[in-house]
């Protein structure tokens, strides 16, 4: 079964027609990299997985294992394994970290029939994934991405994501605004959580990225659609040559 | 209304027949006049300016009385025990329909220079020099001030000498006990703190009983030279509550005051509170924070007067408002002239719950001085969506982002308040109320194992 299957997706906002007829796939243990020019609807595509409510399907069906996943609530989505790193992740003050991380947790593990984690089991464990972004430890007792330097906005979005442990995570340009050494250290996070049962989509505009994240499917969105699909070599042909040709190719 | 007023005119008959001070004495002149002033003006109306959106209708559908002032005080520590602060050691003065309750109140180990008691005994007994009665020359006058100098009232009398520094609190807890009766209470309190104090001042408000009380109480506090006060206004009562609070604050050179008021339940709270520098190099800051649902009213009106150079103010005023409840703001700072380098500040931020919650707030800014820096902003809104989506798409749902959030907020006034034991049981209220876990005991266990 795959974990995601997106059938013919069409989506408005505020009456203007972004997702044209979306279609997409991803099976478990997979890697697909999503490119292509801005405002293709990347952004949109993500924010409709993750349940964000101000758009508008108008036809079309998206699955998530198995299940019907434009019918689930946007936290619903989330306790079953899909994650979104988000490409402007806001900044909530007076919400520590870790309190967040905490309760975010214990929300998952709740929908999965766990017990929550008892504080030091989660200290423990936020400590470990902490370290695997390379995230110094005073940033989980402040504020959610308050005054958080870009990249480590990015960052702390790999770290929730590494807290936890998601079926299907989308990355939205994560490996925006990282310097060459956070690149690595993000990159090395998300191939240490791969494994045969998760995937990820990566919406990237550099080709940089999967030199460090080698993804076994490529594509290209244009318009609202995807209008390419190939392996890595895809992603070297569209640094080379820019969109143009693919936008000729797809002139209507 | 004219039935309440009725009865203290009434009153006023009883205590000129019945009082022990002298005739020709300052005090006894001082109340006449007010009484006077009382007499013509009654209670504020919606025409006052600093009343508009401060309904007294309350007075119209209830009959309060005047407790009979002769009889002694009967609540027992069993009446008053739920109330009181776990984990605060404190120096606990008990008022009980406006009149002292010596059994209950019980003070630590003084120095005996410290005198505190109670202020009409000490009126009746010549303790005061007559000024220190009534110092509110400063401020405009207030309907409800003038009415609560109209008698001789009792409170608190606390003098604290030069070179204090008091760890414990002092708490002054004035209970309304309505188990028989609706009653209107009035209570003035002074408290003259010395040179180089320091000084931690709770304050706190109880109704034991089904039936209404509705206090007015009026608090000088005068800071002497080089000291640091903590003065903590809390407010958390029933909704047969309604209170009404006169506070003046003087400030001498070089004085720091932390203040907060906390608001999170009665009927109908009204604080005015007005701080004036005499000298330079003072500060002020004063916070407050307000959670009001159902149909209750809190209201805060703020009146900050710099008439010294080399002064600061920093004013932050939070509210969350729920259900039909209704909040006001009025902040005014207000620069003398020939007072330069002065650092003013105010903010006011409020969020709404439901679309029939109310806010409204006005900032005053009057500056009569070249060379200040004064900045105020008003907002009041909703939740941000963002935030709320950002904590749902992390598997948290609505109704718990909402209390994160809310709660959130209301932390970064509840962090000023500089008793810990205090800001913590609040912080306990106020995230039990929101049914979240506190965020702050978590911190602790983090930072105790890095
Ligand atoms: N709230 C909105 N209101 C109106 N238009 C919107 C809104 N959100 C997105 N759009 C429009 O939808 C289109 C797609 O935006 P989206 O953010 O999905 O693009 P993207 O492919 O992620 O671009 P980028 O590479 O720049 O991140 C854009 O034209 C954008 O202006
Ligand atoms: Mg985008």
């Amino acid at each position: 079964m795959s974990l995601l299957k997106i059938e013919n997706l069409k989506v408005n906002i505020h009456g203007k027609e972004i997702l044209k007829g979306f279609n997409f796939e991803v099976n478990p243990g997979e890697v697909h990299a999503i490119m292509g020019p801005n405002g293709t609807g990347k952004s949109t595509l993500a924010n409709v997985l993750a349940g964000k409510d101000e758009y508008e399907i108008i036809d079309g069906s998206v699955t998530y294992l198995g299940k019907n996943l434009l019918e689930m609530p946007a936290e619903v989505r989330a306790r079953e394994g899909l994650f979104l790193a988000f490409q402007y992740p806001v900044e909530i003050p007076g919400v520590s970290n870790a309190n967040f991380m905490k309760t975010s947790l214990n929300e998952v593990r709740k929908h999965r029939n766990l017990p929550p984690l008892d504080a030091m089991d989660f200290l423990q464990l936020m400590k470990e994934r902490a370290a695997l972004v390379d995230i110094d430890k005073s940033f989980l007792n402040r504020s959610v991405n308050e005054g958080f330097s870009g990249g480590e906005k990015k960052r702390n979005e790999v770290f929730q994501m590494a807290m936890l442990e998601p079926r299907l995570a989308v990355l939205d340009e994560t490996d925006s605004g990282l310097d060459i050494d956070a690149l690595k250290v993000v990159s090395n996070g998300v191939n240490r959580l791969r494994n045969t049962n998760n995937a990820f989509v990566i919406i990237t505009h550099y080709q940089r990225l999967l030199n460090y994240i080698i993804p076994d499917f490529v594509h290209v969105m244009y318009n609202g659609k995807i209008v390419k699909s190939g392996g890595k070599e895809l992603a070297y042909e569209l640094e080379e040559k820019g969109y143009d040709w693919i936008k000729k190719e797809n002139w209507n | 209304m004219n039935n309440l007023k009725n009865k203290l005119i009434d009153s006023f008959q009883d205590f000129q027949n019945s009082t022990k001070l002298d005739k020709n004495s300052a005090s006894y002149q001082n109340i006449c006049t007010n009484f006077e002033k009382f007499s013509k003006l009654g209670f504020p109306i919606i025409k006052d300016e600093e009343y508009k959106y401060t309904k007294f209708t309350f007075l119209n559908n209830i009959d309060f009385n005047i407790p009979d002032k002769t009889k002694d005080t009967s609540l027992t520590y069993k009446d008053i025990e739920s109330f009181l602060f776990d984990n605060i050691n404190s120096n606990l003065l008990v008022f009980e329909n406006g009149k002292i309750n010596w059994r209950l109140t019980k003070i630590q180990s003084f120095r005996k220079v410290i005198i505190v008691g109670s202020l009409k005994e000490a009126i009746e007994n010549n303790e005061l020099v007559p000024n220190e009665i009534s110092q509110n020359s400063h401020f405009p006058d207030d309907k409800l001030n003038i009415l609560n100098q109209a008698f001789l009232n009792d409170g608190a009398f606390i003098q604290i000498p030069d070179g204090t520094d008091l760890y414990e609190p002092l708490h002054l807890a004035f209970f309304s006990d309505t188990r028989n009766d609706n009653y209107f209470n009035q209570i003035k309190n002074i408290i003259n703190i010395g040179e180089c104090c320091n000084i931690k001042i709770i304050i706190s408000y109880h109704t034991i009983g089904d039936k209404n009380s509705f206090s007015n109480i009026s608090t000088d506090l005068n800071i002497g030279n080089f000291s640091n006060v903590e003065f903590y206004n809390l407010q958390n009562d029933s909704n047969n509550s309604y209170i009404i609070t006169n506070t003046n604050i003087s400030q001498k050179r070089g004085s720091v005051l932390n203040s907060a008021a906390i608001s999170l339940h009665g009927a109908f709270i009204r604080n005015n509170l007005n701080a004036i520098h005499l000298d330079e190099m003072c500060e002020s800051n004063y916070n407050g924070f307000y959670y009001v649902d159902q149909n209750n009213f809190v209201d805060n009106h703020t009146l900050m007067i710099h008439a010294k150079p080399n002064c600061i103010s920093n004013e932050t005023y939070k509210g969350i408002i729920d259900d039909n409840a209704v909040a006001v703001f009025n902040g005014k700072i207000l620069v003398k002239p020939n007072s330069p380098k002065i650092n003013a500040y105010q903010k006011n931020r409020n969020i709404l719950l439901t679309d029939t919650a109310t806010v409204n707030t006005k900032p005053q800014l009057e500056i009569f001085t070249d060379d200040v820096k004064c900045s105020h902003g008003a907002t009041t809104g909703y939740l941000e969506k963002e935030h709320i989506f950002y904590l749902k798409a992390r598997g948290i749902d609505e109704d718990r982002a909402r209390a994160l959030l809310l709660n959130a907020f209301a932390t970064e006034i509840i962090e000023k308040i500089k008793i810990d034991e205090l800001r913590d049981e609040i912080k306990k209220d106020i995230s039990k109320r929101l049914n979240v876990e506190d965020d702050f005991y978590f911190c602790e266990i983090l930072e105790s194992v890095k």
